[in-house]
């Protein structure tokens, strides 16, 4: 368990690093529908993954509604990738 | 683009991993823009047909109040189909027309990678497109082109056209749509075997848009239906119950 990132290790915040890590960019309101998730939790695990530098927050304005789009950074990425060979190799007994 | 390692297995169907392809094969086939397109093409197609008849019967008649009727019909059919027949216009709107039919599910989007000078090879493709097709329509005009073989002549440029236009659009559309090119070309090569599917006298318009709007329809129609399951499967593996971190973090 040693070193696996705790940011990432929550299962929402992974799953969000998850979907970002399949496309270019993902609003709010898809983050909710896919996670089910309540609209503060999703904020909150959003924010620390932002606070983390693994996640870019685009706002922005459609009309007069605001948008806000997420991103993936390559910090997040790497560690994602970082995390998913981490567990594999706990998963296959060769972790310490 | 997904960091996933080596040692990961695809066949790992409840693997959270599993998560990245699906949302990518979600936001690759949002296809129902393309369908609705492809019928608002048929239905104007049809009102060009039939404004042109009614102008012709009203002429013939000397009906001048249907003649003017008809004509203004016809002048704005195809003034619209004109408008969304230009990429720069149509392809806009098709755009708008997708995100509004998943605008409940909120936005995700693949980049497409567009290399520099792509535009010029985009505008060549379209001006390419365009000469093969009125070039085809006039041998047809002119008789040197059998209602027969209008399909297999127009597979030559159309096939590569379509295929052309899913390459460009990669990674942002999914590889389904190339069903449409390939249903296009398999057509041609049956009618050319001799396959009895050629319409013959009033008919025969469906030799072209049973290919044309019928396979776009139809890869548009199967591509949506990739895309509730890529959004099911999204669902499911991403749906997770609340953890105790989540509780602390003031969620409800």
């Amino acid at each position: 368990m040693t070193d696996l990132d705790r940011v990432i290790h929550e299962p929402a915040r992974l799953r969000i690093l998850t979907i970002l890590s399949g496309v270019s960019a993902v609003d709010f309101k898809f983050l909710l529908s896919a996670l089910a998730l309540s609209k503060g939790n999703l904020s909150a695990h959003v924010e620390r993954l932002e606070n983390a530098g693994y996640v870019e927050v685009l706002k922005s304005f459609n009309g007069k509604i605001p948008h806000t789009e997420y991103r993936l950074t390559a910090a997040g990425r790497e560690a994602l990738a970082n995390y998913w060979s981490a567990l594999d190799r706990i998963r296959a007994g060769t972790g310490r | 683009m997904s960091p996933l390692p080596s040692t990961y297995k695809p066949s790992q169907t409840d693997d959270p991993r599993e998560i990245a392809k699906w949302t990518r094969v979600y936001a690759q086939n949002r296809t129902l823009g393309v369908a609705v397109f492809l019928l608002i093409f048929l239905v104007l197609s049809a009102a060009i047909g039939g404004f042109s008849s009614g102008a012709e019967r009203a002429s013939h008649n000397g009906n001048t109040v249907m003649l003017a009727v008809c004509l203004s019909g016809l002048i704005v059919a195809l003034a619209v189909l004109i408008y969304l027949s230009v990429p720069a216009w149509g392809f806009r709107r098709m755009g708008r027309i997708a995100s509004a039919l998943y605008a409940r599910e909120g936005r995700v989007t693949v980049t497409r990678t567009w290399a520099p000078g792509r535009g010029r090879l985009v505008t060549g493709l379209g001006l390419g497109f365009g000469a093969c097709l009125l070039a085809s329509v006039l041998l047809g005009v002119w008789g040197y082109l059998p209602d027969r073989y209008m399909q297999p002549v127009s597979a030559v440029y159309m096939v590569p056209f379509l295929v052309m236009l899913t390459l460009l659009q990669r990674p942002a559309i999914g590889w389904i749509t190339l069903l449409w090119p390939a249903l296009y070309g398999l057509h041609a090569v049956l009618i050319v075997a001799g396959a009895p599917i050629v319409f013959l006298g009033t008919w025969s318009v469906l030799n072209m848009v049973i290919p044309t709007i019928g396979y776009g329809l139809l890869t548009s129609l199967l591509g949506h239906m990739f895309n509730r399951y890529a959004l099911h499967s999204v669902k499911q593996l991403a749906r997770t119950e609340p953890s105790g971190d989540d509780r602390r973090e003031g969620g409800t």
